[in-house]
């Protein structure tokens, strides 16, 4: 399987679930295009979810992409946020 | 009263993101120093840490950074900490910085911290190169942060991580991948040594609030966890001030595996 690098990751043949949530996985994290180790992959009634927090718009669309190059038949649901960065909040007192 | 500002895993990129700059660049509005808990950088390239650099440029506070797995994953980790340097960055692996605020004096050690798991389901020393190079890594590193804690004379002592000393804050992440998280190993080395704040990154997918096995707060501050450019933390110094002491060590009990309490499984 092409990892680093490649534009056009190339999709597994039939094989378990189980086995393409690693793929995906792994090209997460290892394809430089978004290189995320942070993201959920999961697979029910045979659509494959994407879960977590990412950091903007551009990269929640790169991973989505991505597995949809990597889970073959897989339907894949992209449920990633975006993390909107509001203030810092209230600060937290220590003492 | 001493204000920190902390995040980790920002994970810049060759292009800024203008909210994150925009954010970041806000801090000395509320705080006194700047924490950076790792994954400064997507790949870890020279070119990443220029874009950091330059989103933090004219920063008016200290900024104090660790450096996470992300940024060693281009081989250019010297790169990086020498382009956060020369741009007044202090990036810390295994040494300490006391920063003096309005507030006080605070003391930070830092490292990148690795895995292993936490106790009762943790990596041991044995068996192939591999297995051993991995936990010895964590310990090298967790003595490190110890001996870097126990020098600092400050009025607030800060360990500034990116791997998790605890499993608290990972709580959200899958149970099996807790070893590759952090290790307990780390607190051992906060305990030990005594602090009033460790935080770090790494686990995207954790919670922000824990403590150590000795009571210290622990605080993840993973931007995807805390959702914000940074979260300010205003803590009381302590009285009396933390006084240097210096941790003996020998070969056969490295200090973060020495028993604290009761026999020990090694």
């Amino acid at each position: 399987m092409s990892v680093q690098g490649s534009q056009h990751a190339e999709p597994l043949p039939e094989q378990p679930p189980e086995y393409v949530v690693a793929h995906v996985q792994e090209a997460l994290a290892t394809d430089t295009r978004v290189a995320e180790l942070g993201i959920g992959v999961s697979v029910a009634g045979g659509r494959l979810f994407l879960t977590g927090t990412v950091s903007s718009d551009e990269q929640r669309d790169r991973a989505g992409d991505l597995a949809v190059e990597v889970a073959g038949d897989l339907e894949v649901c992209n449920d990633l946020e975006v993390a909107q960065l509001g203030g810092p909040g209230v600060p937290e007192r220590l003492a | 009263m001493i204000r920190l500002a902390a995040v980790g895993d920002i994970h810049v990129g060759e292009q800024a993101d203008p909210a994150l700059r925009d954010g970041l660049r806000s801090a000395p509005e509320c705080a006194d120093v700047l924490l950076l808990a790792g994954d400064l950088t997507r790949h870890g390239t020279a070119a990443e840490a220029a874009t950091l650099a330059d989103s933090l440029a004219g920063t008016s506070i200290p900024v104090v950074a660790v450096l996470g797995n992300h940024d060693h994953h281009s081989d250019e980790a010297p790169a990086v900490i020498d382009t956060l340097e020369q741009s007044g960055v202090t990036v810390l692996e295994g040494g300490g910085a006391v920063i003096d605020t309005p507030g006080g004096r605070v003391g930070i050690a830092g490292v990148k911290g690795f895995g292993g798991g936490f106790a009762g389901a943790c990596a041991s020393d044995f068996g192939e190169p591999e297995m051993k190079a991995f936990v010895q890594h964590t310990r090298t590193i967790s003595n490190t942060l110890a001996r870097a804690l126990a020098t600092l004379e400050c009025d607030v002592r800060v360990a500034l991580l990116h791997y998790s000393p605890v499993p608290d804050t990972l709580r959200g992440e899958p149970l099996e991948i807790f070893p590759f998280l952090g290790s307990y190993l780390l607190a051992e080395a906060v305990d030990e040594a005594g602090a009033d704040l460790a935080l770090h990154g790494h686990a995207h997918r954790g919670t922000e609030r824990g403590v150590t096995p000795g009571g210290v707060r622990v605080r993840n501050v993973a931007l995807p966890v805390i959702r914000a450019p940074f979260r300010v933390f205003e803590v009381e110094p302590r009285r009396p001030p933390w006084a240097a002491r210096h941790l003996e060590e020998t070969a056969a009990t490295p200090l973060a595996s020495r028993p604290v309490a009761g026999p020990r499984r090694s």
